[in-house]
C-alpha cells in the first residue's frame, strides 16, 4: 500500500512537473506590424520590411514646412547665443590661454587657412556641422535649407565668436557646413532607423547620435494608435504642433 | 471461386495502376503546358515591362533637356591624384594620393556656380624643402586641402546617352602639408614632432561629363577629370607634439618654395 502510495505521488508529481514545462508562456499579445501596415514592398511580392516588428508608440521622421523671415531670424539669433556660451565651456584652456579683445579687435575680418590637427578639422568641425545640420531638421527645414542655415550659424561663429582666440579658418568654413551635412544626413538615416525599430535600446541610440529629436522643437514625432475590428485594422497617426 | 477472386483482383490493380500511370502522365503534361504558357506570359510581360521603362526613361530625359534646374544642390565624390612636387631644393617628387571632394552651388540648366573642396592624401619619399634657411629631406605623408570658387559650362555635347559633357575652372587655393616620418636636416633645427605647411595658390581646370536627370533626387553622377597647377607663398613649421594644441613655430613667406601639379579623378553623385 505504501509502495502503491508513493508510485501515485511520484507519477503525480511527474506529470505536473511535464506540465508545467509544456505550458505556454505567458508572452505579452501583440499583433505583428505588417498586419496593420502593408507595405508597398510585401504588396509587389517582396520580403516585407514590417514582417514581425513591434508596434511602435511613435513614429519618427522629418517634416518640410515654409518659415518665416523672423522665425528664421529668431532660430539662428538663438544658436548664435548657444556658440557663445558653449565656446568657453568646451575650450577653456584655449580661451583663457589664448583669448582677448586684443585679440578679437585683430582677427576681425581676418581669414587664414588654419594648420589645425586632423582632429578638429576632421573630426570635430564635421559634428559639430552635423549636429547643426540636425537641429535645423529637427525645426522643420528641408535638408538643402538646414545647409544653407548651419553655413550661416557657423559662418557667424568663426566671424565673431571664434576670433575672440584665433583667425577664422577657410577650411573650417567650409568644411564645417559642407562635410557636416554630409555627416548629418548619414546619422540622420541610422536615428530613423533605430528611433524606429520600436526597440527601448534602439531609441536610446538614435536619441543619442541625434539629440534633436530629444527635445520640444522636433517636428517629426507622430503618435501612432493601431485600431483593430471585426473587419478591418487601421492605424490612427496623432501629429502634435 | 478463390482463383477467380484473386484474377479479378490482380486486373483490378493492373487497371488502377494504369489508370494513374495515366492520370499521372495527364497531370504531368497538363503541368509542363501551364509552365509553358506561363514562361511565355512572364517573358511577354517582362518585354513589355522593359520596354515601357525604356521608353519611361527616355521619355524623362527628354524632359530633363526642356527643364530648367535652377536650384541649389550638394555634389560629393572620391578622387584618385597623380601628383607632383617640385621644390626649390631640387625635389622632384611624385606620389599618388585618394581622397574626397565636396561642391556646393547653384545650378541653371547649362552655368553652375560652386564652391569646389579637393581634399587627397598621400606619401611622397624624395622630399627636400628649405625651411629657415635648413635643407630638410626625407620621406612622409602629404596632405592636400583645396578650396575653389568655380564656374563650369554644361555643353549639350552628350559623349554617352545623358551625360553632358562640361568644362570649369576658377581659382584655387590650397594648404599642403607635410609630416615628414624618416628625415635628416642639414643644421639640426628641425625638432621632431614637428610638421610642414605650404600654403599655395593657383588655378583649376575641370572636364567632365554629368547625367541629366530632372530632378536632382535622383541622384546624378558626375565623372571629372581636373588639372591644377599651384605655387606656394607662405610656409609654417607646426609644433604637433599636442594634439588638442597648434603651436605655430615659424612663418616665412615662400614665393615658388613649393610648385605643385595635381590630375584628380573624380567620380561622384549629387547628394541633395
Amino acid at each position: 500500500m505504501k509502495i502503491f502510495s508513493f508510485l501515485i505521488i511520484f507519477v503525480s508529481f511527474t506529470c505536473l512537473a511535464q506540465g508545467t514545462k509544456d505550458r505556454s508562456h505567458d508572452f505579452p499579445k501583440f499583433t505583428p506590424l505588417d498586419e496593420i501596415l502593408e507595405s508597398p514592398e510585401s504588396s509587389s511580392g517582396l520580403d516585407d520590411p514590417n514582417k514581425n516588428r513591434r508596434i511602435p508608440k511613435y513614429i519618427y521622421g522629418y517634416k518640410q514646412r515654409d518659415h518665416t523671415l523672423r522665425e528664421n531670424f529668431n532660430q539662428i539669433a538663438g544658436i548664435y547665443g548657444v556658440t557663445w556660451v558653449l565656446y568657453p565651456l568646451t575650450q577653456p584652456s584655449v580661451v583663457k590661454e589664448n583669448g582677448s579683445f586684443k585679440n578679437y579687435r585683430n582677427n576681425f575680418g581676418k581669414l587664414v587657412f588654419d594648420k589645425d590637427e586632423p582632429f578638429w578639422n576632421w573630426f570635430v568641425h564635421p559634428m559639430s556641422g552635423s549636429q547643426l545640420f540636425l537641429y535645423y531638421r529637427a525645426n522643420g527645414y528641408s535638408r538643402i535649407d538646414s545647409l544653407a542655415m548651419a553655413f550661416v550659424s557657423s559662418t557667424l561663429f568663426e566671424f565673431t565668436v571664434e576670433i575672440y582666440t584665433e583667425p577664422a579658418s577657410v577650411q573650417d568654413l567650409y568644411q564645417t557646413p559642407i562635410l557636416g551635412s554630409i555627416l548629418g544626413v548619414g546619422i540622420e538615416n541610422l536615428s530613423m532607423y533605430l528611433l524606429n525599430s520600436g526597440n527601448s535600446v534602439g531609441r536610446f541610440f538614435g536619441h543619442l547620435i541625434n539629440p534633436s529629436t530629444l527635445f520640444w522643437f522636433y517636428e517629426g514625432k507622430v503618435r501612432f494608435i493601431p485600431q483593430f475590428d471585426n473587419k478591418q485594422t487601421s492605424a490612427t497617426f496623432v501629429f502634435e504642433f | 471461386m478463390k482463383y477467380l477472386f484473386l484474377v479479378l483482383l490482380f486486373i483490378n490493380s493492373f487497371y488502377a495502376l494504369a489508370d494513374s500511370g495515366i492520370k499521372k502522365s495527364a497531370k504531368k503534361t497538363a503541368e509542363k503546358v501551364e509552365e509553358k504558357i506561363s514562361s511565355k506570359g512572364k517573358e511577354l510581360v517582362d518585354k513589355i515591362g522593359d520596354e515601357r521603362i525604356k521608353k519611361l526613361d527616355e521619355g524623362i530625359h527628354k524632359v530633363s533637356r526642356i527643364l530648367h534646374k535652377n536650384h541649389l544642390a550638394l555634389k560629393a565624390g572620391a578622387n584618385f591624384s597623380a601628383n607632383r612636387l617640385e621644390t626649390k631644393a631640387n625635389t622632384d617628387d611624385h606620389y599618388t594620393g585618394y581622397g574626397f571632394n565636396t561642391h556646393f552651388g547653384y545650378h541653371w540648366s547649362q552655368l553652375e556656380i560652386s564652391g569646389s573642396s579637393y581634399i587627397h592624401y598621400g606619401k611622397a619619399e624624395e622630399l627636400q624643402y628649405i625651411v629657415n634657411d635648413n635643407v630638410i629631406s626625407g620621406e612622409g605623408t602629404v596632405q592636400f586641402v583645396s578650396i575653389s570658387p568655380m564656374i563650369r559650362f554644361h555643353t549639350n555635347w552628350e559623349p554617352k546617352q545623358n551625360y553632358r559633357f562640361y568644362i570649369g575652372g576658377g581659382p584655387i587655393w590650397s594648404i599642403e602639408t607635410v609630416k615628414l616620418q624618416d628625415y635628416n636636416n642639414s643644421v639640426g633645427a628641425f625638432q621632431e614632432e614637428t610638421k610642414i605647411t605650404y600654403e599655395s595658390s593657383g588655378g583649376i581646370l575641370v572636364f567632365g561629363v554629368e547625367e541629366q536627370t530632372p530632378f536632382k533626387e535622383m541622384h546624378p553622377v558626375f565623372i571629372e577629370v581636373a588639372f591644377v597647377y599651384q605655387s606656394s607663398f607662405r610656409v609654417s613649421t607646426v609644433d604637433i607634439s599636442k594634439v588638442a594644441e597648434t603651436n605655430i613655430l615659424t612663418t616665412q613667406r615662400s614665393f615658388d618654395d613649393l610648385e605643385t601639379y595635381n590630375i584628380m579623378f573624380s567620380l561622384g553623385i549629387t547628394v541633395f
